[in-house]
């Protein structure tokens, strides 16, 4: 988060900031003009209000008793405000309408970007960088125009029609009058760069107060159970006084220097009294117009205390336009190439013959992930990838679906290399069950349904059916419309296991691929899981991935994988003959290590 | 933010005296700080006040009269004037920001404190979220009550009585006649905020589920890729994209008309001054000079006016927010000590159940999640519990530290009823390790040394060194120095764990309890691990919760818990004999099943 202060607006990048606007040309014109036309009309209030008081003052001073006829004038007055109050109306609504179009096309780029971004650009990113770059930057780069660009118009527009109008009225008046504006508003901007920095120190000694509470409370068990309450009450009001402290330093810089330059620009009053007194005793300028000065330079003075932010504005919209940009700018990973062909035919009528050619990966070039894999799956076969945490498991089966591409060699579907299968198509053929089980916060049927939004029920029916997992679900309240995922029912590790299941079998996949996901569960609910995924996988292409050597001894091929090359392969009974890494690994798990032998007689 | 948590920071209550009860005490140290800056804002409406009176005379006396020289003494007072009010207003804001950064810094470092003593249960039943809000946000906004809202309203009121005052003395038709406008602009202020807030409200509702669409589709991006629902996410996210934008646009026509509203009552009243002064100068109600004037009082009071009617809103919401914050400060532990409690002495480890009956909600209707759980465990003994996810082997061992009270029964340890010794007496001498495998912020180091901080970096580095994590937190990338809490997860499952291992041995505890984790480590860690258990079990009274049965094997007890209640006990080879629930376990475990 650092470097978003860093960020200078470049010529090229305000470019493409405005080219954005670009598609709203029309509404971007309409919403300048009436933003112009209203800072106009901010103008006209005052000013008939000046004639008004001229005119009582010319009338009586020559002498008039009776009462004149004023309705001209006021009627004038309520007409400059409601003209006033007119364009104001339709500025917010325009402005509005300009920035939310622009924002929302902004976010709807965003949103299919990072759809389309293949998993390895999600691998660099976090969800939080993500969300942030599509409200907060997009919210930074709509105030930039909104705050910026209008504002900025506004206080032009303004400025200049009152410099003009004073300057019609007695040009040494004006002079007079404005002579404190520069240096006041001069002043004003430096102080605000200037705190700019302190404003940030404080801030950031806030988060680490919050850092610290959010710490305490995720760790409330631990700080309990080793009885450090008073250590972390020490901690915790060491932080906060040192972000008050902190606070007083910058208020005490900020107050000191804001008073001072209002203090520099109310000097406008008694200034353009003595040059006004003067005027109007000679008889060049009314009364009116000492008071039109009055409140313009009011208007002026509250616009000029946005100038303060104008920087901040700046620099967090250039920033944010950056981090936009990028999301936008990145190449999406994995494309069908044109003239991707549908998913080849099985030769054998089910599943997929798959075919793994010399295949080498790395998420970064210069790390191999996986060296020379070579291996055949019938069509209809099972193979399990076995192998230590780290070994490329996972790696090599989000190959399958095309997650990743392989750096090296090639992988064959059905005898056909899968870069020239339909991305869409691809996936689609290839049942993935994650080892995390992630599920959307809608019901259990919107669950299994994912992947074929329109599926009857009596589909998703059958495919939980087929997942085990139709029982337990007729026995939540609400059934197949129970809300699961973040903000609904908590479901155990197993049930959203078969989920999960149900979900990709409902895709009726030609290749059905498992990543462990058996290893959060118990040993009653994984021996379930096995189970059924033996069902599931009848008549087509298995991949399954396991910690465990019991689930993976009836697979037809076993595959050990040792720091992302294949060091054996084979049945079960094969691979424990040769007395190996597999081996090794069953005896692991099945027969006491040496190492618990000395508690034996515990 | 779900929709809930926006609800709740909107949520809006009439200031009740009781809250302001609970927070005075925290304002009083500063109480004179605060009537100084009330006297100031007084004193500074009264010398605003007077710069439409220093105008009115400049005109009446002087300049209708042609004597520059009174103009120039006047101009002087003006600015004498803002020089006056400046130094006011400097020694005002620093006195306000100071009281109001140190009341608020008081709440904080208090609730701190407060949750410190707070029970188990209530971190089970409050969301992390919404605890950090209350001292988060919710006293942020508490600034809003005690600061902001009564000066605002000393500044309203000595408005109105200052410049009321100055008008009748003018005309008493002329402040009439301004008074009767300003319901009118209250009136348009108050609807601003009566339609604003809920086309506000709709805004961040349409705003927090745009997000969480989004959050989701980008944490579960694997999902959507490999189930291919690209393009149905889209629609359904331009579907709450236009949501979006109606309810902006709304918003957007609230704001248009209700703040030109506002502002056309002050041309309205200035064209009724103007008006009224064509018959009223003739008639010597009122002089040229008061038309300037009056017109800048205008301003003066319909301001103020307009900013009470506008922040009203917000002082409902800071008052409910208050209330939250008393909320808290008000929750007492549910686990407290006896009266009389004394502290426990050093613990030897004979643990014993007797009768235990628990649940964590006092529903009487609700089933016991233990349910007579008896056992006797001796020093030194290690007890692993065993059974499926949901038994209440979890909840038997959080009884032991007094985490939960059980409503029947009894727990004693070395004799003594552990609900007639000092919570903390107790805590400090039982570790836990626990299946989340907690890191705080800081180095490895700083983490083995969490339970005990006097100890030297040479004795935690023999406690890693005898546990046999040592190696294993050499290899981490700056070895006892890493950041355990760094993005990227630099630290994995299986070494977390063995540093947690490491701090409860440091800790040196005399019971000790472990959750074991179940998540996936590979073979070898499992063994590093299991060897560092072991060690770290030597020579005290231990439970484990067990999921694997290879952990097991070789505890001195073994309790089976189904449905709260221990149906099965013995050792190992015991159970096995037995050939009831351990041995179907242990056969499906050895993977025969």
């Amino acid at each position: 988060m650092s470097e978003r202060a860093k960020a200078k607006v470049s010529p090229k990048l305000f470019r493409r900031l405005l080219a954005e606007y670009g598609s709203e040309r029309f509404f971007t014109v309409v919403a300048t003009v009436i933003a112009l036309a209203t800072s106009f009309a901010g103008l006209l209030p005052a000013f008939f209000l000046r004639n008004a008081v001229n005119y009582l003052q010319d009338l009586f001073s020559a002498g008039q008793q009776a009462p004149p006829v004023i309705w001209p004038f006021a009627a004038a007055v309520l007409l400059a405000a409601a003209i006033q109050n007119l364009f104001y109306y339709a500025q917010t609504r325009t402005r509005t309408e300009l920035s939310v179009r622009v924002t929302n096309k902004l976010r709807e780029r965003i949103y299919a970007a990072v759809q389309r971004h293949s998993l390895t650009y999600h691998k660099k990113t976090t969800t939080g960088d993500l969300i942030a770059r599509s409200t907060r930057d997009v919210r930074s780069v709509a105030r930039f125009v909104s705050f910026a660009v209008f504002s900025t118009a506004d206080l032009v527009v303004f400025l200049g029609g009152a410099i003009i109008i004073l300057l019609w009225v007695d040009p040494v008046f004006a002079l007079v009058a404005l002579s404190p504006v520069p240096l006041a508003t001069y002043l004003t901007a430096r102080f605000g760069t200037r705190s700019r920095p302190m404003w940030k120190d404080a801030s950031k000694s806030y988060g680490e107060v919050t850092a610290a509470l959010q710490e305490n409370i995720a760790g409330a068990r631990v700080i309990r159970a080793f009885g450090q309450d008073q250590a972390q009450n020490r901690e915790f009001a060491g932080r906060a006084d040192n972000y008050v402290s902190k606070m007083m330093r910058v208020v005490e810089f900020w107050v000191v220097r804001v008073v001072g330059s209002n203090l520099i620009f109310s000097t406008v009053m008694p200034v353009s009294l003595v040059y006004g007194a003067y005027a109007a005793i000679q008889g060049s300028i009314g009364i009116g117009d000492i008071m039109l000065c009055f409140a313009y330079m009011r208007n002026v003075q509250q616009r000029l205390r946005h100038i303060v932010h104008y920087v901040e504005v700046f620099q967090s919209a250039a920033a944010g336009a950056e981090r936009v940009f990028e999301i936008l700018d990145e190449e999406p990973g994995i494309q069908s190439r044109p003239g991707a062909t549908a998913m080849p035919p099985s030769p054998e009528g089910i599943g997929a013959l798959v075919e793994f050619k010399g295949v080498s990966f790395g998420y970064e070039p210069e790390k191999p992930v996986l060296g020379d894999i070579t291996f055949t799956a019938q069509p209809g076969q099972t193979i399990a990838i076995v192998g230590h945490t780290g070994s490329g498991k996972s790696t090599l089966i989000s190959l399958i679906p095309r997650f990743y591409d392989a750096t090296a060699g090639a992988i064959l579907i059905n005898g056909v290399d899968l870069r020239d299968i339909s991305v869409r198509e691809l996936r689609r053929s290839v049942g993935f069950i994650f080892q995390d089980t992630f599920l959307f916060s809608t019901s259990i049927r919107e669950n299994i349904a994912y992947g074929r939004p329109g599926a009857d029920f009596e589909a998703i029916q059958a495919a939980a059916q087929a997942a085990r997992g139709h029982d337990f679900i007729m026995k939540l309240e609400h059934g197949y419309d129970t809300a699961v995922g973040e903000r609904g029912m908590t479901l155990s590790g197993g049930q959203a296991q078969r989920i999960a299941i149900a979900r990709a079998v409902l895709l009726d996949p030609k290749i059905l691929v498992m990543d462990d996901a058996t290893a959060s569960v118990d040993s009653e609910t994984e021996r379930q899981i096995r189970q059924t995924m033996q069902q599931v996988s009848k008549g087509r292409t298995n991949f399954v991935i396991a910690h465990r050597i019991s689930s993976v001894a009836h697979a037809d091929h076993i595959l050990v994988l040792e720091d992302g090359r294949i060091a054996e392969e084979g049945t079960h009974f094969e691979l424990i003959a040769r007395g190996g890494v597999y081996r090794r690994m069953y005896s692991q798990q099945f027969e006491d290590g040496p190492q618990l032998q000395e508690n034996d007689d515990a | 933010m779900p929709d809930q948590d926006l609800e709740e920071h909107f949520a809006r209550a009439h200031p009740s005296l009781s809250t302001f009860r609970r927070i005075f005490p925290f304002v009083r140290p500063y109480w004179r700080q605060l009537v100084i800056c009330m006297v100031i804002e007084v004193a500074f409406v009264g010398l605003w006040a007077l710069d439409p009176h220093f105008i009115k005379i400049a005109v009446d006396e002087f300049i209708l009269q042609g004597v520059f020289k009174g103009a120039v003494y006047v101009a002087g007072l003006m600015a004498l004037n803002s020089v006056l009010r400046a130094a006011m207003s400097a020694v005002q804001q620093l006195s306000l920001w100071r009281t109001g950064e140190n009341t608020l810094n008081d709440v904080r470092k208090h609730l701190f404190a407060h949750i410190q003593h707070l029970s188990m249960n209530f971190f089970d039943r409050e969301k992390q979220g919404h605890i950090i809000a209350r001292v988060d946000r919710d006293v942020e906004f508490l600034g809003q009550l005690i600061i902001e809202a009564p000066i605002l309203i000393v500044h309203t009121l000595s408005s109105m009585v200052v410049v009321g005052f100055i008008l009748i003395t003018y005309d008493w038709r002329l402040c009439v006649l301004v008074a009767a406008l300003a319901p009118a602009v209250g009136a348009a202020a108050w609807a601003s905020s009566k339609w604003g807030l809920p086309a506000y409200r709709s805004v961040r509702r349409s705003m927090s589920r745009m997000t969480a669409n989004l959050v989701e589709n980008v944490s579960g991006v694997h999902v959507v890729q490999a189930f291919g629902r690209e393009e149905q996410n889209l629609s359904t996210y331009q579907t709450l994209l236009s949501e979006y934008k109606a309810n902006t646009m709304v918003g957007a026509m609230v704001r248009g008309i209700t703040f030109p509203g506002m502002m056309f009552v002050f041309g309205l009243a200035n064209a009724a001054v103007i008006a009224y002064a064509a018959y009223g100068v003739p008639r010597g109600y009122v002089t040229i000079g008061e038309i300037p004037a009056t017109i800048m009082y205008i301003g003066m009071i319909y301001g103020p006016i307009m900013m009470i009617a506008q922040m009203y809103d917000q002082f409902l919401a800071a008052s409910a927010a208050a209330e939250r914050v008393v909320q808290l400060m008000d929750s007492k532990p549910s686990i407290t000590d006896k009266p009389g409690a004394r502290d426990i002495p050093t613990i030897k480890g004979h643990i014993a159940f007797e009768h235990v009956h628990f649940k964590y909600d006092s529903d009487p209707h609700s089933p016991w999640i233990l349910e007579d759980v008896s056992f006797d465990a001796k020093p030194g003994d290690i007890v692993a519990l065993v059974g499926p996810t949901g038994s209440g082997k979890s909840s038997i061992v959080n009884l032991i530290p007094r985490f939960y009270e059980p409503q029947r029964g009894r727990i004693t340890v070395d004799g003594h009823d552990i609900y007639q010794v000092k919570q903390k007496s107790l805590q400090d001498q039982i570790g836990v390790v626990l299946q989340e495998n907690f890191l705080f912020t800081g180095t490895v180091m700083d983490n083995l040394k969490f339970g005990r901080p006097e100890t030297t970096d040479e004795e935690a580095v023999a406690a890693a060194k005898a546990l046999g994590s040592h190696h294993t937190i050499e290899r981490l990338a700056q070895g006892y120095q890493t950041d355990a809490r760094e993005r990227g997860a630099a630290i994995s499952h299986g070494e977390r764990q063995l540093i947690c291992f490491t701090r409860a041995l440091i800790a040196d505890p005399r019971i000790l309890i472990l959750d074991e984790a179940t998540s996936s480590v590979d073979t070898d860690t499992e063994i590093a691990i299991q060897r560092a258990l072991w060690k770290l079990m030597e020579g005290r009274t231990a439970f484990v919760v067990a999921h694997r049965l290879s952990t097991v094997r070789h505890a001195s007890k073994i309790f089976v818990i189904q449905d709260g209640k221990i149906v099965e006990s013995g050792t190992h080879h015991q159970l096995l004999a037995l050939n009831r629930s351990y041995a179907g376990m242990f056969e499906e475990f050895m993977g025969h099943g």
